[in-house]
């Protein structure tokens, strides 16, 4: 394929799915040098895979893309200082218990991250994007069963990563 | 954690909004990836690699513009201040501030840029602590700048750098706050400035001694800041000032355009708070512009011509393997870290350097000199070509010049 026409998909893909990979992202990570690190690699794997993104399974590639994307940064991360930063989420009604909200997220958040691929984009999808199960079941080309399956699966391993990481 | 409290939280992170400032970084992400694409020529492999590098490099080298942005943004909404309080009134009145907790708020943002000063016996400037928030530069992230005896560092969390550079204007900056806020100094100020025909001020005393008295400066339409409005707000107790707003005339309405507030006056200041050493993690990437001389001396050469000087010693150095000159040509980074960073790219010969051009961001003050090297790609010779390297004058050190913003 022609640099040009390369940069021609990349373009269009890139502007189809930026305000997908700002959401995803930022849920994903919660933390700005987080998200900056994983909107860098996945903007890396759509490059290397342009050719993929051009057809009717793109949305399947950039779902593939932005959970390894946020893999990689949050190893990164974990890798450097095995430090959680505090997002500015604030789910919580008095500052210590915000702090411990905070906490929690980004430790659910880093569970998210070393999930296995189908059961990561089905958490990603149920709960980030809180689609239903008949749209999770279309995007994982499986039955609705099959989705339920993926979700409760991915429940199950994170809490079990969790109680580790607790 | 039960599996509800796990779930709620999975709930609320999907409910989440997306801050707006992140909404920026993912266009500046995009849209800076998007344009190294369109700017290579190279195989994709190289792309790649090219990317990563630059926005590695890109952000330790970026850290020495960093003190100018403090400087640039302490009172943002008031950039007057440091000329019209700078030495004029050292001389003629002596402040009673000996320390001082600034919090200097921005509308939109609910975290403030906070300030914390120490002066000598002599009143002058003896420690300064600045907390920059993500908000006043997402990209860089949340710093903290300590100043003391003519040097500041400044931490970059995010990048885990500490970067030391030698700074005066900061603590001549600061001088001027301790002035405007003085107690006894700022009313005097203010009633000079009305005898001088600049200002009318109306002081509202409440009868509540709860209440601060209100001291507003509304600009006179002729003077030097019309539609400018102070208010100054004075605890009726203590006679200091706790807290001073600016508003600025828009549309027949007067718009707050900032507000600091003043705590802990003449309370002493912990001195770890000014021992950034101490709080910086172990492992913290240190860059010195002190104790080296970053950079290449410009002698007789004009600015074109250091410039283009500049970039070929420092790829000279990286064909060389010598690390450590690279770094001194690429604002005094560490050797390692500059072979860290380029230690991978068997660089081969200097193909050609320059002609200096002005740099596209002419706030930088800088050139950038176009290059092309030969560098080795799995043993295949390909061209590796650069339009744009920036290199400017070393940040407080006139007549030395180095490559900033990355490669």
């Amino acid at each position: 394929m022609k640099q040009s026409e390369r940069l021609g998909i990349f373009e269009k893909v890139r502007a189809q799915y930026s305000m997908f990979l700002l959401s995803v992202l930022w849920k994903l990570t919660g933390d700005r040098e987080l998200f900056t690190e994983a909107m860098q690699y996945t903007l890396l794997g759509m490059w290397e895979h342009i050719e993929k993104l051009n057809g009717r399974k793109a949305g399947a590639y950039i779902y593939r893309i932005a959970l390894s994307a946020n893999s990689r940064a949050w190893r990164n991360r974990i890798g450097r200082n095995g430090e959680f930063t505090r997002s500015r989420i604030d789910v919580g009604k008095d500052p210590s218990e915000r702090l411990d909200r905070v906490e929690l997220a980004a430790k659910v958040r880093k569970a998210i991250s070393q999930l296995p691929d189908r059961q990561g984009q089905a958490i990603v999808m149920r709960y980030l994007e809180q689609q239903d199960y008949e749209a999770i079941a279309g995007n994982l080309r499986c039955t609705q069963a099959g989705a339920r399956s993926h979700v409760s699966k991915a429940l199950a391993a994170l809490k079990d990563k969790l109680a580790t990481l607790a | 954690m039960n599996k509800e409290s796990f779930e709620e939280i999975l709930k609320n992170i999907g409910a989440e909004e997306i801050p707006a400032d992140v909404h920026k970084i993912a266009q500046e992400t995009s849209n800076s990836f998007s344009r190294s694409l369109e700017r290579a020529k190279q195989p994709k492999q190289h792309i790649v690699w090219e990317y990563i590098m630059k926005s590695r490099i890109a952000k330790l080298a970026a850290a020495a513009v960093v003190i100018i942005a403090v400087l640039l943004s302490i009172n943002a909404w008031d950039k007057t201040t440091p000329a019209a309080y700078a030495l004029g009134q050292t001389v003629e009145a002596n402040h009673t501030v000996r320390s001082l907790h600034i919090r200097d708020f921005m509308p939109g943002e609910d975290e403030p840029k906070e300030f914390w000063l120490q002066f000598d016996e002599q009143g002058q400037v003896k420690s300064v602590r600045v907390y920059m928030p993500e908000w006043d530069s997402p990209s860089d992230g949340a710093k903290i700048v300590v100043w003391q005896n003519g040097k500041a560092k400044v931490w970059f969390k995010k990048k885990n750098a500490l970067l030391t550079v030698r700074e005066e204007r900061l603590a001549q900056q600061m001088l001027g706050l301790a002035y405007r806020v003085d107690p006894r100094l700022a009313m005097e100020r203010l009633y000079g400035q009305e005898q001088q025909g600049k200002v009318k001020v109306e002081i509202d005393e409440p009868s509540d001694s709860a209440e601060p008295i209100a001291v507003t400066a509304t600009y006179e339409p002729e003077s030097s800041r019309p539609g400018r409005r102070e208010v100054l707000f004075v605890d009726q107790v203590t006679r200091l000032v706790t807290a001073m707003e600016v508003y600025q005339l828009k549309d027949n309405e007067y718009e707050q355009v900032g507000r600091m507030e003043f705590h802990d006056y003449n309370q002493q200041i912990d001195v770890q708070m000014f021992a950034l050493d101490d709080e910086v993690p172990a492992d913290v990437v240190r860059v010195d512009q002190t104790t080296q001389e970053v950079g290449l001396a410009q002698e007789n050469l004009t600015d074109q011509k250091v410039a283009v000087e500049v970039v070929r010693k420092f790829f000279e150095a990286l064909i060389a393997g010598d690390y450590a000159k690279a770094g001194q040509l690429m604002e005094g980074a560490p050797a390692d870290l500059i072979q860290k960073q380029f230690g991978q790219i068997k660089f081969l010969r200097i193909v050609s350097v320059g002609p200096a051009g002005p740099h596209p961001v002419p706030e930088t003050k800088g050139l950038v000199v176009p290059c092309i090297l030969e560098i080795d790609n799995d043993g295949q010779t390909i061209q590796w070509k650069r339009d744009q390297i920036g290199v400017r004058e070393v940040y407080n050190q006139p007549g030395r010049w180095t490559i900033f913003g990355g490669i």
